[in-house]
């Protein structure tokens, strides 16, 4: 369980000097699925970086599983936005192998872990590649390999699929899916693709430092008076999906072909 | 601009045989704007930099205007070409907003100071950034939205008749985005010539004429969108199509006898939705 408890926190620069987070009372529980969204500027990526302890908030108090940290926690996984920033080997298996030096891990299990880890990604080809030759899709895929690789409890994805491509999105998404549901890992996804929301079991819409949104992803997909107020349109498979749930059938947002699957169904009804 | 890649092949070290392109054909006329897409390390911003000639491929030409713009004596072409990469705003680097944008033109020394506040002026507007509010902000204090704005007006105040765009809306937030997507529909309507690289089609569909998808080193796609549509099965794993297409698509793998020539989202969302209406 992560507890945020009237949490503060002024933005660093010096000549422009306002909190960027106003009275933030939040409780993600162990195991769940939340999608940050909001706008740039609105506090997503701060509040991810004060739930891994980079940065200590103005005032008030966050714990993860209890145990209020007051560094770096290392029962938090953080994918960036930006892969160069948390890479520091030249060469793959060297990055991956780097997190698990580091905490200490079993050195004979090593090499096992990162092929397996890389494995998942569907990036073992690229083992011995050197990172800086690869796109920016591919590192996003070794930086998630190189989370996947340390078990923690908590893993918060910073914009972390803005640069992969349809395919590689999915599997990531599928991966990440696993995590959560099977490995009952927490997952904090922060993201401006209201499609990844799809995903989450909850939504947590952040505006001008302060919540403006927390709840199910469900309720959040039929608030209409939110989507007004805060400028932003749902995509539109959440509201074709709507559209039909609000008259007795069900589906699910995130299945293409199961929804195609229903509207087939319906169509083929009314045309005979 | 006419803008021309013939049979062009690219490789970091011609000695190893991995390749990063292998004989890409691309023709963009004057005032079109193509798409090019493909997964992640197809070879997408490879692409782009030899396009805006910036990096020489190892084989194939690439003419502007019908030019050689590799050619030393073809040099002046080059400048009138306009490369946006990927998250620009990393790029910003003076103090103030006015001293990024005219960078260049303070350099060359060719334009005297008013013509130079002119064009940075203009090149701000063109982006959305009014002159006056933005001009002695700092540029390191600016939101992720308003940098890469700012980074577009660097670009812009060259007034370059070919704009390249590697992923222009990666990372923005949903009202930023479509701002971002407005500006770069602008510059198409004013007669630029576009090469837009993305992963998010959808966004830029709509006004596209042609598109490029690459796999493994090629292409394995080029096409309008009616002929992007028709192939959907072959290339759904190289972009992802707009969720309603995608739904459209598989409706009519199913067999279903319905229409499949809409091309607008939002159009597809009512006539789908227009199955049950009456018994509401």
């Amino acid at each position: 369980m992560i507890k945020i408890n009237k949490v503060y926190c002024k933005s660093p620069s010096i000549s422009e000097n306002y909190d960027i987070l106003k009275n933030i009372d939040l409780e993600i529980e162990q195991g769940s699925f939340v999608s940050v969204i909001g706008r740039n500027g609105s506090g997503k990526t701060t509040l991810g970086r004060l739930i891994k302890g980079l940065i200590q908030p103005t005032s008030g108090e966050i714990s993860v599983n209890g145990e209020k940290g007051d560094g770096i926690d290392d029962n938090v996984g953080y994918i960036f936005t930006n892969p160069e920033n948390q890479i520091v080997h030249p060469v793959v298996e060297d990055d991956i192998a780097f997190g698990l030096e580091n905490i200490m891990f079993d050195e004979a299990m090593i090499a096992g872990n990162v092929e397996s880890a890389l494995t998942e990604v569907d990036m073992f080809d690229f083992l011995k590649a050197q990172i800086h030759w690869l796109s920016k899709g591919e590192q996003q895929k070794v930086v998630f390999a190189g989370i996947i690789a340390l078990d923690h409890d908590v893993i918060i994805f910073d914009e972390a699929t803005s640069m992969l491509d349809a395919k590689s999105k999915e599997e990531f998404m599928k991966i990440v899916m696993k995590l959560n549901k099977v490995d009952k890992r927490t997952i904090i996804f922060i993201t401006h693709d209201m499609r990844d929301a799809m995903y989450a079991d909850k939504v947590l819409l952040l505006d001008s430092g302060q919540i403006a949104y927390y709840g199910s992803k469900k309720e959040f997909f039929n608030n209409e008076e939110l989507k007004k107020e805060y400028n932003f349109d749902f995509p539109d498979i959440v509201n074709l999906v709507n559209f039909y749930n609000r008259r007795g059938y069900e589906m699910n947002y995130n299945n293409i072909p199961a929804i195609a699957g229903k509207l087939h169904k319906i169509i083929k009804d009314k045309l005979h | 601009m006419d803008v021309e890649l013939k049979n062009v092949s690219f490789s970091y070290n011609p000695d190893i045989s991995s390749s990063i392109l292998n004989n890409i054909d691309l023709s963009v006329k004057k005032g079109e704007f193509a798409l090019i897409c493909g997964k992640s390390g197809a070879g997408k911003t490879t692409l782009a930099q030899i396009a805006a000639g910036l990096t020489n491929p190892t084989s194939g030409k690439v003419l502007f205007e019908g030019m050689n713009v590799f050619s030393k004596k073809n040099k002046a072409l080059k400048k009138r070409v306009g490369m946006i990469f990927q998250t620009p705003e990393q790029q910003l680097f003076e103090r103030t907003v006015f001293e990024d944008v005219t960078f260049v033109l303070r350099r060359e020394g060719r334009l005297s100071t008013d013509e130079i506040t002119k064009s940075a002026e203009d090149a701000l507007t063109l982006v959305g950034l009014d002159f006056d509010t933005y001009r002695e902000r700092v540029s390191f204090s600016l939101s992720t939205g308003e940098k890469r704005k700012a980074a577009i007006a660097c670009i812009l105040i060259n007034s370059p008749e070919l704009i390249i765009f590697d992923e222009p809306t990666v990372g923005l937030d949903y009202q930023t985005k479509k701002s971002l997507i407005e500006i770069i529909r602008r510059l198409h309507k004013q007669g630029k010539t576009i090469i837009c690289i993305t992963h998010e089609i959808e966004n830029f569909l709509d006004f596209s004429d042609q598109i490029l998808i690459l796999r493994d080193k090629e292409v394995s796609f080029s096409g309008n969108k009616q002929e992007l549509f028709s192939r959907y099965d072959e290339i759904k794993n190289d972009v992802r199509f707009p969720d309603m297409f995608s739904i459209l698509l598989e409706l009519k793998k199913l067999g279903n006898m319905i229409r499949y020539d809409i091309y607008r989202t939002d159009e597809i969302v009512l006539y789908l939705s227009s199955f049950i209406e009456d018994e509401k």
